[in-house]
């Protein structure tokens, strides 16, 4: 059995607790440590590919070798000067890094959430240079061809299914390259909810609106029960905190934050932008199939985290997600 | 210049229609755009293709849906392309009720926020038990205009558009404002509101400064689709069309054909015939 398949099953299983955890919203745990990498990085300048292959678990250079690698980078919008997008820069330097794992063929895909003109989005954000520069193929995910996948388990949103683009369920190996960013909806928007967009929006609409109707959180958790995500790879060089996801301010974390686990993934980059994952409902209930998001499951190996915490100020929505003793008003330069 | 439409025929997909990429299954609005395109530029209009669009026709006069490859967005979208083709007139005409009969859901504005919109005016949504966006509301409106329906639903979806107009003129998808921060307008959004809108032979302040945003987004790198529908929309107004048109000519190969996806290639060669007086959005005076 694979990781791919073990999780679906798990995904299957945990279903109903995990239902019952969005409603209690206790403190996700699943009792099984994860490790959590993080990566010093100052400026997006200073990014390098070693340092992300050598992120990645060791466990997994045998199911990328050869094999075809999906990146799933932010480009929900784009505005100049706004860190709305996963920085260009950080998926080149990852195309480059899973090259040196010995990836057969690495594809950039996303559906973006608001402008059709994907084209446009590409050119704006460089990422249509990057692509290019590197020789890989740039899908957007919102005109693929779908196939329909049954969600496993007890669906959250009442959906038997989702429809899902090709080039995602016929990848070997999927990476979630989300921003680290607030979210005035949610909370925080980082590798789980970052999946919002592999859900084609010629079939769901911009922005997605859909998944609205039926519950950002249990969408969130529904499409990555089904959507078998094995790496995150968050882009906290510069995040956005405030009135995030598009309208919050930027903030220079220094950081790049990878893990197998997406819930400890993200409940870890909570932490760094100084903010209580428990408290994000969301994650609270992913914590049974993707990771815990208790510190105390969570190993930390690279940089310390201590020196990368970076008070983000929460959303106006979320003012109780700001951890004890944390000012976002006297951010530190660490 | 070389011929878009040989773009379009390598494109084709053997079952009949157009995939949103070259040799993909059919999906209704790329198929529907390269007929039009066809149409335009006077050349044949594949018969087997228009088949097989009214073929994908649901008993109850839509597209889409049920499991299938598009949503029910795109039943504007087919009886637009029929209605233009002047084909198919009882299949337009249960599209046509149908949509008369489709509502998006009403929202409920959050206690104490500043009003973003008029939830009680409804549009049409993406897909069915949703909210109403910008986009499918306006090719409903296209189409029912072109089709010289009247009805309470249009008038009030022609209410919705200009409700859901951004403060300082265009469209975005359809959320002018969250909370207290005004979103911005978007090209292809502002033109297909534009286009739904069209007065022929008279432009309202309203509308002018509706172009003006319009014209501002030739400041950015807008791709095939956004530059089409642009150049659409200013002829479909009476306005020049070239500035975009232009910029579509700075994307072309070398061939004459664009590197983008099926339905903007289709969209750029309808804007490619706008000189030769083809406009299938356009709403001549009754």
């Amino acid at each position: 059995m694979t990781r791919r398949q073990a999780l679906r099953l798990l995904a299957g299983s945990a279903a109903a607790t995990a239902a019952t955890a969005f409603l209690r919203c206790g403190f996700g745990t699943h009792g099984r440590r994860a490790r959590v990498h993080l990566l010093r990085v100052p400026s997006y300048a200073a990014l390098v590919a070693a340092d992300i292959a050598a992120a990645v678990p060791r466990e997994h250079l045998r199911r990328i070798r050869g094999r075809r690698v999906l990146l799933k980078p932010n480009l929900i919008e784009y505005r100049p000067n706004q860190p709305i997008h996963t920085d260009p820069r950080l998926v080149g330097t990852t195309i480059e890094a899973f090259a040196q794992l010995g990836a057969a063929d690495v594809v950039v895909a996303e559906g973006p959430g608001h402008r059709r003109d994907t084209d446009y989005l590409l050119a704006a954000s460089g990422l249509r240079d990057v692509v290019g520069c590197a020789g890989v193929r740039f899908v957007d995910l919102n005109l693929d061809v779908t196939r329909p996948e049954p969600i496993p388990g007890r669906s959250l949103t009442g959906l038997e299914r989702l429809h899902l683009p090709r080039t995602v369920t016929e990848a070997d190996y999927v990476v979630s390259m989300p921003k680290m960013k607030t979210h005035h909806l949610v909370g925080v928007t980082l590798s789980l909810k970052n999946l919002f967009g592999v859900l084609p929006s010629a079939l769901y609409g911009w922005p997605k609106n859909f998944f609205h109707w039926k519950g950002i959180g249990p969408s969130i958790l529904d499409v990555n029960r089904t959507v078998p995500v094995d790496l995150a790879i968050v882009d906290g060089v510069v995040g956005m905190d405030g009135d995030g996801p598009l309208w919050g301010n930027p903030v220079a974390s220094g950081v790049v934050v990878v893990g197998a686990d997406l819930a400890s993934v993200d409940a870890t980059c909570c932490r760094l932008m100084g903010l209580r994952p428990e408290r994000v409902e969301y994650l609270v209930a992913a914590a049974d199939v993707h990771g815990s998001i208790a510190a105390a499951d969570v190993e930390i190996a690279g940089a310390r985290l201590a020196g990368l915490v970076r008070p983000y100020r929460p959303p106006a929505t979320f003012p109780r997600l700001q951890a004890p003793g944390i000012d976002a008003g006297t951010r530190g330069t660490g | 210049m070389a011929d878009p439409l040989e773009q379009l025929r390598a494109a084709r997909t053997p079952e009949a229609g157009w995939g949103y990429r070259a040799g993909e299954p059919s999906r209704v609005e790329p198929t529907a755009w390269a007929l039009l395109a066809f149409r335009a530029h006077g050349a044949p209009v594949p018969r087997d293709a228009v088949a097989a669009l009214v073929d994908g026709q649901h008993a109850d006069g839509s597209w889409g849906g049920a499991d299938g490859p598009d949503a029910p967005w795109v039943t504007a979208v087919a009886v637009l392309a029929l209605r233009a083709l002047g084909v198919a007139p009882e299949p337009c005409g249960r599209a046509e009720t149908w949509l008369l009969e489709a509502r998006s859901e009403q929202v409920v504005q959050p206690e104490g926020d500043r009003p973003v919109l008029n939830a009680a005016i409804v549009g049409w949504p993406w897909v069915g038990g949703c909210f109403g966006w910008v986009e499918p509301t306006a090719h409903a409106v296209t189409a029912l205009r072109l089709a010289r329906r009247r009805h309470p639903r249009l008038a009030e979806a022609i209410r919705f558009l200009n409700d859901r107009r951004c403060d300082g003129g265009g469209w975005n998808h359809g959320m002018p404002r969250v909370r207290d921060v005004d979103f911005p307008p978007y090209p292809n959004t502002t033109a297909l509101g534009l286009i739904a809108l069209a007065t022929p032979g008279a432009r309202s302040k309203t509308t002018e400064r509706d172009l003006a945003v319009l014209l501002g987004f030739l400041r950015e790198p807008l791709g095939l689709f956004d530059l089409a529908w642009a150049a659409l929309a200013l002829d479909a107004n009476g306005c020049d069309p070239a500035p975009f048109l232009g910029r579509l000519g700075t994307a072309e190969r070398s061939d004459g054909g664009w590197r983008e996806n099926v339905h903007a290639v289709a969209l750029a060669a309808l804007a490619r015939a706008l000189p030769k007086g083809h406009n299938p959005f356009r709403l001549e005076a009754a």
